[in-house]
Parts: structure tokens; sequence; C-alpha cells
């Protein structure tokens, strides 16, 4: 075991050696077990998020998603693979801390797969974030039910009929309402369902040669797929029908796609490789005609992800880069170089309610990231504003009251029989009329 | 079977949606609703507020001074329109569903605030009412453009036209309830607490429990904006791409393209599309826009401001009208409570017999008739009305003849409804470029707000200057100067917004060879 651990330690050493000149590349934190005191810890506010238990190592992560819990909780679901004979298929539940911009450092829960169920693939999160759908390489789907608070919570799976062996599937997704959930597999087949009824609505077998990446629409309206051999195609969700074939030039492979998810922006935008360099396209959906590119990231990208409130776009590389976008300007905000050093990152999303990104790889596993991006107006400053505005008219308001008495003409020194008296005692009136300039307004 | 099957799933999911549709009805109409109950249940009580705090002695009830009449009633529309402003601005930075919330609950705040007090002197209660209903204003002003922001995201695309002039209707049914809570509160205060008439006895004519009235009735208002505030957050976040459901998507794709780098085509057709981009792309403040939409803007704004000028006015000061009149009895026949029941029962009357009619009208034949006939028809018959009303006004004011003078004076109030109040807000939202659609139709409407607030400052001092009889016949001018702009607006029934604004004549123009090649050449040098 201990020789085990030092030679996985000595060679990962020489990896980097030989593939990067340490001066210019960052260090990324690497913490191997029993040699926690040799971790080095990188700034930037990136951490680590595997947790460790001392003499069983995990597995590497494959996959892993955001959980969006009620009053404004963020947890982390992330998929690891199986390791040799002592280290089975997981599924981790961590809980993220805003302050630290970090994950905890224990799972608060934990599934463990069993070995004919294989590896997991992806995962994907209903909307309502109460369950999650986990695509494992033994050919089926699971569902994964999340019970209790943060303190004793649990996980329930459940068999999906109509997803039993159908075979590896690259992407799973739901839909932005949740009310449709998409399949798409590496042999090419295209599903899309009702949810939670089940019901069919598409079941495509050769939709692609083989999916590569898909995503549902804002409005729940459309869903866009590619395949690996650059093509892309539209569905219309509602009843299945094909809708379009994005155009394309013959140099070009569409790989990656996300709907917008402003809804002052109807567009698609996809990652399009041209040659050896990677550009991102944006299409116009009310035609599905190619508004035009922009290249964003240097290398191929690998993953894509939009923000939820449709604001930033974000690119993961093949090299380990990330970038994210804003949407409006098509500008560049933030870039991290080799986040992932040297290694394809798997997955990429942004965090509900943070300006955070999750991003894992098989090689460096699960890191969360805070973004370089202008702050957005938090909900108290907007308050203290409306505040001191409505102060600052009180005291104008009282500045006025105080001398104005003028304006209001009450006339002096009458009884206000609308007040209570103790001892109501009828007084002759005296007459005031022509102290009154203005007159009444009956005439 | 399975196909039958499908066709009964069908059936349920278009049920399911008109259900969902009326729910989304509701919700987005009830901003509307609770902005009209607010804005005009104040002039329910300013007598009562005369009464109670203006005790002058015993030769007639106390009323509320011309400038304090007019500060207590316009104060609000100034708040609408520093609202309007502030919340434009904060929705544009932060989103506009984040500001929801904070409307609302300045809504509530100050509807609930402006029923107390701070003290029991009387230049105490009116300073904190005025200042109150400012901030009551200031929230209405944020809310109304997110109810209209509520109602193009949940409109789909079949249904558009009805689901926003229902939602805009819900304003008479808000008008309706301030009625009808003052009519309710009145009638218990009035059986709780009888009292003599004014002439009978000066001082026990105004009980002291009238406070409650009006305050009552002001803090009811808080209920409707508690209501919206807890729909609004149940409804589900049901997403659509709103420039796809208000045709803006041609705009959006415009700017997106600007920061993109456009692939240069050797086609002829890419050429040409380019150059009708080019062709599009003038400024609000350019000659070609003046050229082809100023007149269009000058109408849009100039008949929205002289409509809410006649309509503000009218609706705020109506009750002022019918006792010159003697409609409503005069003042020291009454005691205060039954002054007020008296007021509110003909308001709610007037309201219902014709605001809300002329609401429905629209929504029936605003598509088939146009806006423009609508417009026009609205503006001269509240013209025609007006003057009848006002040349013979010394036969309305004599014993029998007052009924007369009221079916005509509802008469404007139904077709200023079916009419221009309604198109007023349809029109600019239809025949201006989808770049600059939302701001002149925000020009427009500020122009409306600017009427609102001329109508609610102006009526007073006009009436005390020169009468009631030639103040009608300044509203029947203000009507026909409404008619005469409304030619300056062009119809936009059974048109596409591209052919409204003229995007389409672009194309014709450029199909020139020579300039197709033009463009082609400085797209391609500037690339």
């Amino acid at each position: 075991m201990l020789s085990f651990s030092s030679l996985t330690f000595l060679f990962k050493i020489c990896r980097r050696i030989q593939f990067s000149d340490l001066r210019r590349a960052p260090f990324v934190a690497l913490q191997l077990e029993k040699r926690s005191e040799l971790a080095i810890w990188v700034s930037n506010f990136r951490t680590l998020s595997m947790g460790n238990d001392a003499g069983s190592p995990q597995g590497p992560v494959t996959c892993g998603s955001w959980i969006r819990r009620p009053e404004n909780l963020n947890l982390v679901v992330l998929g690891r693979s199986r390791r040799g004979s002592s280290c089975p298929s997981l599924l981790e539940i961590f809980s993220f801390d805003p302050k630290t911009t970090s994950l905890s450092t224990s799972p608060l829960t934990t599934y463990v797969l069993e070995a004919e169920e294989g590896d997991p693939v992806a995962i994907t999160v209903h909307p309502s974030g109460d369950d999650f759908v986990c695509a494992l390489s033994n050919g089926s789907c699971k569902l994964f039910e999340l019970y209790g608070r943060e303190t004793n919570m649990k996980l329930l799976a459940k068999e999906l009929a109509p997803l039993q062996g159908i075979g590896p599937q690259k992407c799973i997704s739901f839909s932005v309402d949740g009310s449709k959930f998409a399949a798409g597999g590496m042999d090419g087949h295209l599903r899309i369902m009702e949810w939670p009824s089940m019901r069919v609505i598409l079941d495509e077998p050769r939709a692609h040669n083989s999916v590569q990446d898909m995503d549902f629409s804002l409005d729940s309206e459309f869903l866009a797929s590619t395949s690996t051999d650059g093509s892309a195609r539209i569905w219309k969700t509602e009843d299945g029908v094909p809708l379009n074939t994005l155009s394309r030039n013959s140099d070009e492979k569409i790989e990656l796609c996300r709907f917008s998810k402003d809804g002052t922006k109807p567009f698609l935008f996809c990652s399009v490789q041209k040659g050896d360099t990677s550009v991102t396209a944006v299409y116009d959906i009310s035609t599905w005609n190619k508004i035009g590119h922009k290249r964003l990231i240097r290398k191929s990208a690998s993953v894509m992800s939009i923000s939820n409130d449709g604001k930033y776009l974000s690119l993961g590389s093949k090299d380990g880069d990330i970038c994210v976008v804003e949407v409006k300007k098509m500008q560049i905000y933030h870039y991290s170089k080799r986040l992932h050093l040297g290694t394809n990152i798997a997955s990429l999303e942004f965090c509900p309610g943070e300006r955070v990104v999750l991003t894992t790889s098989v090689e460096w596993g699960a890191l969360v990231t805070k973004l370089t991006v202008p702050k957005d107006w938090k909900e108290w400053q907007i308050y203290l504003v409306l505040l001191g505005l409505f102060l600052a008219s009180a005291v104008a308001f009282y500045i006025f009251f105080e001398n104005s008495d003028s304006f209001w003409n009450f006339p002096m020194g009458k009884d206000q029989p609308a007040r209570p008296r103790f001892k109501p005692v009828l007084k002759d009136p005296q007459s005031y009329d022509d102290q009154n300039i203005w007159g009444p307004v009956d005439m | 079977m399975a196909r039958d099957q499908l066709q009964v799933l069908n059936a349920l999911d278009v049920a399911k949606t008109q259900w969902y549709h009326f729910t989304a009805i509701v919700i987005a109409g009830m901003g509307f609703f609770t902005d009209a109950y607010d804005l005009f249940c104040i002039s329910l009580v300013t007598k009562l507020l005369g009464r109670i705090y203006y005790f002058e002695g015993h030769d007639k009830p106390g009323s509320l001074p011309s400038n304090v009449s007019a500060a207590i009633n316009g104060v609000a529309f100034c708040g609408t329109l520093a609202g309007q402003l502030f919340f434009g601005w904060l929705g544009d930075k932060m989103g506009r569903k984040r500001v929801y919330g904070m409307t609302l609950m300045l809504m509530v705040i100050c509807s609930i605030a402006s029923g107390l007090s701070f003290g029991k002197d009387p230049k105490a209660v009116m300073a904190t009412l005025c200042f109150f209903r400012f901030w009551l204003g200031f929230g209405i002003g944020g809310d109304y453009p997110l109810s209209a922001t509520i109602m193009s995201e949940y409109a789909n695309k079949k249904t558009r036209g009805a689901f926003i002039a229902a939602v805009f209707a819900m304003q008479g049914f808000g008008i309706l309830a301030g009625g009808t809570v003052a009519i309710v509160v009145s009638s218990a205060f009035k059986a709780l607490y009888p009292a003599p008439a004014f002439q009978v006895n000066p001082v026990l004519s105004t009980v002291p429990q009238a406070d409650y009235v009006w305050r009552i009735i002001l803090m009811f208002g808080a209920l409707p904006a508690l209501l919206t505030y807890y729909w609004r957050m149940k409804m589900p976040e049901t997403a659509r791409y709103t420039a796809l459901v208000a045709k803006n998507a041609k705009q959006a794709a415009a700017d997106m393209s600007k920061v993109l780098q456009v692939e240069i085509e050797a086609e002829q057709e890419k050429v040409e599309q380019l150059d009708t981009r080019k062709g599009n792309e003038f400024g609000l403040f350019t000659k070609q826009f003046l050229r082809r939409h100023g007149l269009h803007l000058l109408g849009t704004a100039v008949t929205w401001f002289l409509l809410d000028i006649a309509y503000y006015s009218q609706n705020l000061f109506q009750k002022d009208i019918f006792s010159t009149i003697g409609w409503i009895p005069e003042a020291k026949t009454m005691n205060a409570i039954e002054e007020v029941f008296k007021i509110a029962r003909a308001q709610t009357l007037i309201a219902l017999c014709s605001t809300v009619p002329g609401y429905w009208f629209t929504v029936a034949l605003i598509d088939k008739m146009g806006r423009f006939t609508i417009q026009l028809m609205g503006f001269f018959f509240m013209t025609v009305f007006m003057f009848a009303l006002a040349i013979p006004y010394h036969h309305w004011t004599m014993k029998g003849n007052q009924i007369g003078f009221v079916v005509l004076y509802s008469l404007t109030f139904f077709f200023a409804n079916f009419g221009p109040n309604a198109t007023t807000f349809v029109v600019p939202a239809e025949i201006f470029p989808a770049r600059l659609r939302s701001t002149c139709h925000g020009i427009s409407a500020a122009a409306g707000k600017a009427g609102a607030m001329v109508g609610a400052f102006g009526y007073l001092y006009t009436q005390n200057a020169i009468g009631l009889r030639n103040t009608l016949i300044v509203l029947g001018v203000v009507n026909f100067l409404g008619l005469l702009f409304t030619f300056l607006v062009p119809e936009s029934k059974g048109k596409s917004l591209e052919e409204m604004s003229g995007e389409a004549e672009e194309e014709t123009t450029a199909a020139t060879r020579e300039s197709a090649m033009e463009a082609g050449l400085e797209v391609r040098s500037s690339v």
C-alpha cells in the first residue's frame, strides 16, 4: 500500500516535469493520502474538494453537478468511478460554503454503486432540486432522490423502467421547467420523455452518428443535439418532430450547444471546430440562421455552460483552461489557464446563486472557482438606496411642514368636531371669511 | 386506440393551458388593479377630510382649499413619475424580476402608513398623508411597467392581443373596488353612528368616528397589493423568450451581430441583407428618424398627454362637478359620513355603467374597427359630449335636469375607454422600429404621466378662476386637440410590426445592383 502511493506520487511528479515548465504553469494543489503535509495550496480561491479517507483512496471524478436546495442552499453531487477492487463506484453529496468558496471536506452522504452497475457517466439534476438522474456505464439510468436536511441527508435509488438497458448515454438533461427529460446515447439514439410520467415523446434510434451534446431551450420548446460527425439538429419537444438542421460550412464541426437563458436574447450558442481552431457561433432561434462567430477559447472546447440568469457563457477546453464570457458583449471576463493542468475538463457548471463554477476532470477531480466578474447589486444595497431616498424625502417634507402654515391654510382657533372632547361646549362661531382667500371648492 | 388517447391528452393539455392562462391574467392584472385602486380612492375621501380638518363655522361645511386639495390628489402622480424612472433604471441594472417584491412591499407599507398620522394636529395629518401618498405613487410607478413585463412574458403568441387587453381592463375593476369599499365602510359607520345633517347641527354632523372612515378606505389598498405580492411569489418561473413574444428577435439578433464576426459571403442575397441592415440603423436623434417617425412620435405622445389631462381631471374631481350641478345633494343637507356614501355611490355607478363597459368594447372591437378609428371616434364623442355639457350649462343646473347631465358625463367616460385610453397604450408598442420601440413607448407614457399631473393640479385652479362651465369648455377643446393629433398616428391593424415600422420597405429600395455591390465592398474592406 505504501509503496503503491509512493509510486503514484513519483509518477505524477515525473509527468509534471516532462510536460510543463514549472516556472510558467501555476501549481495545482495535489493532496495524497498519508502525505497531506506535502500538499501545496494555490491562491486564486481554488480549493480541492476530494475527500480522503485514510487508507482507502477514492476513484477519479467522472461527473459533477450543482443541486439547488431551498433557502439558497447549494449542494454538489459528484460521481466517482471505481479503481481496482477496493474502491467501488460512488455518488457523493457535498455542501457548498459561499463564504469560503469551498466544498465540505467530507460528503453529507454517499451512495455505493454495485459492481455490475458500472461507473457514473453523466448526472443531470431536476430543477426542483429534489432528485437527479445518473447515467451508468452499464447502459442504464438510475433516479436518485434526496431526503432529509443537511445534517441527516440520504440518497434513495430508484429504477427507471424505460431507461434500463438502453446502452451508454453520453448526455442526459432535464428541461428548464422540469417537465421533460432527454437522453442522448453514444450509439446515436435520442429519447425525449415527459417527466415524471416517462411517456415517450421521441424515440429515434438514428438521430445521430453518436450524440455529443444537447440542451433544452429556455422555454422548453426546443431541444438541440449535436453529433460526433459535426452535425446539429433541432427538435420540437412538444411532439418530437425534427425541426431543422443547423447550417454549417464543410470544414466546420458543431460540437457543443447551449441555448441562451436570457429571455431578451433568443439565441443558440454552439462551439464549432474549424480545422484546428475552435470558435463560438451564435444562431438566431427564430430563423435558425447563423448570426456570427467569435474566437473565445484558445484550445479546443470540451464543455460549455451558461449561467442561470443567462448573463455569462463559459467554455472549458481540452487542455484544462476555462473562460467566462459576458453574453451581451461577448467579451471574456474571466480566464483561468490550465485550471485542470493538461487534462480534458469533463464537466463545467455555474452555481445557481453565486458567481462560482464547478469543474471536474478525471485527473484532478472537482474544483470550485470563484469568478472575477463584476459584482451584481445585492438586494440589501437596493433597499439601502431606497431607504436613503425615503429618509431624504422625509427630511424635505419635514422642513416644508415646519415652514408651511400658509399653505395648509387651517382655520385658527376653531374646535375640530372630529376630535373627542370630555366636555363639548358650543361656542359662538366667529367669522373669518375674508381670511380664506382661496375659497372653498363648492361654488 | 392509441391515437384516440393522444387526442384526449391533447384536449387536456389545451384545457390545462387555458386554466393556466386565466390564472396568469389574474396575476398580471392584479398589478393594474392595485394601481387603479390606490390612485383613485383618494378622490372619494377628500370631502370628508375637508369636513374634519377644515371646520369653519355654521355657514357651510368645511372643505379643502384648492392648493391642499390639489396637493393631496396630485402628489401621488409626482411619486409615480419618480418611481418609474428609479425602478426603470434599477430594472435595467439587475433584472426586472428581482424588483417585483420591492415595489409591492413599498405599496403595502405606504398604503397602511397613509392611513396613519404623526400626531393629532391637522397640519401633521395633512403633511403625513401627502408624504406617504408620494411614496405610494413611487411604488406604483415602479409596479406599472413590471406588470406590463409580466403581461408580455406570460402571453403566448396566439392569445397575445386579447390577453393584453384583458389585463389592462383590470384597471376598471380597481376603480370599481375603490367605490365598493367606500360604500361598504360609509354605510357601516352611518348605521353605527347616526348623526344629524349639517344644517341641523353643524358640530354634531361630523361624528368623531368619521376620522376612521377615510383611514380605513386608504389602508384597504394594502390588501390587493399583498395579494399581488403573494401570487407573484407563488408564480411558477415559467420562462419565455420575451424577445420572440414581443417580436423583438430581429433587434436582439442585430445587437448580437455587432459583437461577433459576421462571415461575409459572396452571395448576392447576403449582400442585400447587409445593405438592409445598414439602412435600418438610424438612431433616435437623427434626421432619418425625424423624417420617418417624428410625426408618429409627436402624435402618440401628444394624444396620450391630452387624454390624461381630461381623463384624470374628470376622474379625480367628478364629485365636485356632481355637487355643483346638484346631482349630489347640497353638502349642508347631509352629515359627513352620508356625504362619503353618496359620493362613492355616484362614482361607482359611473364606473360600472361607463368605464368598465368601455374597456370591454375595446377588447371586442379593436382588431375589427382598428386603432385609428377607435381613437378618432373616442376623441370625437368626448369632444361632442363635453361641449353638450358646457354650452347649455345653465339648463343642466335646473331642477330635474341633472340626470341628463350625468348621462352625458358618463358617455364621456365610456368613449374615453372605448377610445383613446386603450389605444394610446397599444399603438406606441406597434408603430415604431423594434430598436426604438421601448424608448418611444416610454416617451409617450411619460407624456401621459405629465398630462395626469396637469389634470390633477390644473383642474381646481381653472375652475376657481373661470368657473365650471368654462372649465368644461377647456376640457372639450383639449379633447378636440386630441382628435386633431390622432391624424398623425398611422393605422396598425392587421399589419406586421415590420411592415408598420417600415423595415420591409428598405429591402425593395436596396434591390439595385450597384448599391449592393458598393455595400459589399464597404463591408468587405472594413473586415
